[in-house]
């Protein structure tokens, strides 16, 4: 039977029952009883706002989403536009350079999320997302120069800096997808910038008190998750013969990485007295000098997998130390003298110290510097 | 129902002025076509009319809640879709192949006779049709009674069935070769059989 016989056929059946035509009785029937059921469960009386009929209207014919979408664009451009016309350009300033906690550092965030929403595309976010991270970088560092009156404003940009280094990854992997040509650029320089927050957190963590070290190394966590993202994607881009990221540079790094990660093991596994030895630790050596191997055999995705696992045992080695020497953490004199409490990590220190001083090769004019997609050079 | 914009303030009156009359066209609009989808999916036509009836109240309580509605014959076709699957899952019995309804019983019966075979045979081409229509799967099924017996174009069956034009046009061409191998198969069986009793 064909296509146009099978098509007669049921199309001559389309009115019959055996089609699935319904008895005629039975459709006048149902609908009369459907319309009573329909005016007892309605309040016909209730009358709708105008509001109500204009946003039915303009729904039905455009996605409630978008309206609300607009809404809220236009909504934060008249804030602004409001915010800077009706108190001037001071106010504008003030509102740039509020600190958190103070009146006028949520209409910051607002502004900051309009950018975000009204960004053309994702490298443009991404951009903002860089941007946005340095400022609450700032306002981390300036918080904790000062004594901490309340730490859940700390805790909450620290939340807000978190936020903003997990849309930088995202970012990364969106750009991974979209434009392959170009990740491995800002791969690069996101490595390098998370080197930097790396180094900021560390020292305004020193800073802070004990009840904000989980959140401080929370946000540790996440900068390095965004480092091990970008290195993969340096060394995907390397295996795959892109000659801009030559062999030197990826040992390089990776000698970077390692030693950082040896100095946060350290770190971790020091208590006041003597180093502390436990299984987890020793598994987290043990995988350091396996990448190590990995990494002279140039088996780099391998020691990227390695590095990771350094990174997960680390932040396990660090949870049993907090959680052995809780009754020790006494805020009064963390707070009182922050800088002194540095030589925990004099190994750490200095090896972020000397990663801080790679991304300056700026003067040099070199490409890596001239492509600065990501970073807003405020750092 | 063709009209988008025809449709568009139908939702608005329901959705702003909780109009029932125009709840009442839009049932006028489409009851035939969900009764149908629903007739092919159960097995007597009794079924088929109550579950229709359930699937125009929930949506009437959908729209009445305000939610989105981007498509409302896509949104009728995915209710009465829920609906059928909850029948089921009500009844705890799986779908019969072979449907239980009388007035189709009684056509095979009719036709089971030799003589009237041949007198009725168009009429039986049409009721093994019906009936192989019934065992093909599902989204076979449903392209197939929208395309053919709805007269629905590409687009719309792939608003119903959120799926895309061209996903619509490949499953109808699989589900028409489907259905006329298998009504191929049937009738040869049907005539090896008949000359085996002339013997």
């Amino acid at each position: 039977m064909t296509a146009n016989e099978l098509r007669k056929t049921l199309q001559s059946v389309k009115n019959e029952r055996r089609g699935g035509a319904p008895h005629e009785a039975w459709v006048k029937q149902n609908r009369d009883i459907l319309m009573m059921q329909v005016r007892n469960t309605t309040d016909l009386n209730a009358r709708e706002t105008l509001g109500g009929y204009m946003r039915h209207f303009f729904g039905i014919f455009v996605p409630t989403e978008s309206l609300a979408l607009a809404a809220r664009a236009i909504g934060l451009f008249l804030l602004v536009i409001g915010t800077v016309f009706g108190g001037g350009l001071v106010s504008a300033q003030a509102y740039r350079d509020a600190a958190p906690g103070e009146m006028l550092y949520n209409m910051k965030l607002a502004v900051e999320q309009a950018q975000l929403i009204l960004a053309p595309n994702d490298e443009y976010r991404t951009r903002l997302h860089t941007e946005i991270a340095d400022h609450r970088l700032d306002e981390i560092a300036k918080l904790a120069e000062r004594p901490v009156e309340d730490p859940e404003v700390v805790a909450g940009v620290l939340s807000s800096f978190g936020k903003e280094v997990l849309a930088l990854r995202a970012g990364l992997e969106s750009l991974r997808h979209e434009n392959p040509a170009g990740v491995a650029e800002t791969a690069k320089l996101m490595e390098r910038r998370m080197a930097v927050y790396q180094n900021s957190l560390r020292q305004a963590g020193a800073s802070l008190p004990p009840s904000l070290q989980p959140s401080v190394a929370g946000a540790r966590d996440l900068v390095d998750g965004v480092t091990i993202a970008a290195m993969a994607v340096i060394v995907e881009k390397h295996l795959a013969g892109d000659t801009s990221t030559p062999r030197t540079v990826i040992d390089n790094k990776f000698e970077d990485r390692i030693k950082q990660a040896e100095a946060k093991l350290d770190t971790a596994t020091k208590t006041d007295a003597a180093p502390t030895v436990t299984p987890k630790s020793t598994a987290a050596k043990a995988a350091i000098a396996e990448a190590r191997e990995l990494i002279k055999e140039q088996k780099y995705q391998a020691a990227l997998t390695k590095i990771a696992e350094v990174a997960e045992l680390t932040k396990e080695v660090q949870a049993e130390a907090d959680q052995a020497a809780p009754a020790e953490q006494v805020p009064a004199v963390e707070q009182a003298a922050p800088a002194a409490e540095a030589p925990a990590a004099p190994a750490e220190e200095n090896q972020e110290e000397t990663k801080n001083v790679e991304p300056a090769p700026a003067p040099t004019g070199s490409s890596e510097v001239s492509g600065d997609a990501v970073g807003s050079g405020s750092r | 129902m063709r009209s988008l914009l025809k449709e568009k303030f139908l939702l608005f009156r329901i959705r702003a002025k909780k109009d029932p009359e125009a709840f009442g066209m839009v049932y006028d609009a489409y009851v035939k076509q969900i009764y149908r989808f629903v007739y092919f999916k159960v097995s007597s036509a009794e079924q088929a009319e109550d579950l229709t009836s359930e699937t125009f109240l929930k949506a009437w309580q959908y729209l009445k809640e305000k939610r989105e509605v981007p498509h409302l014959q896509a949104l009728l076709y995915s209710i009465a879709r829920s609906v059928v699957i909850d029948h089921y899952r009500r009844t705890a019995c799986e779908r019969s192949d072979v449907p239980a309804d009388d007035e189709r019983t009684s056509e095979l019966a009719e036709a089971g006779s030799e003589k009237l075979l041949r007198d009725v045979e168009t009429r039986f081409d049409m009721t093994r049709v019906i009936e192989k229509l019934r065992g093909l799967k599902d989204e076979y099924r449903d392209v197939v009674i929208m395309k053919y017996l709805d007269e629905m174009t590409t687009s719309e069956i792939a608003d119903a069935l959120g799926k895309s034009a061209s996903n619509v046009r490949v499953l109808l061409h699989r589900a028409t070769k489907a259905l006329s191998d298998v009504i191929e198969h049937d009738r040869e069986r049907t005539s090896e059989n008949t000359a085996k009793r002339k013997k």
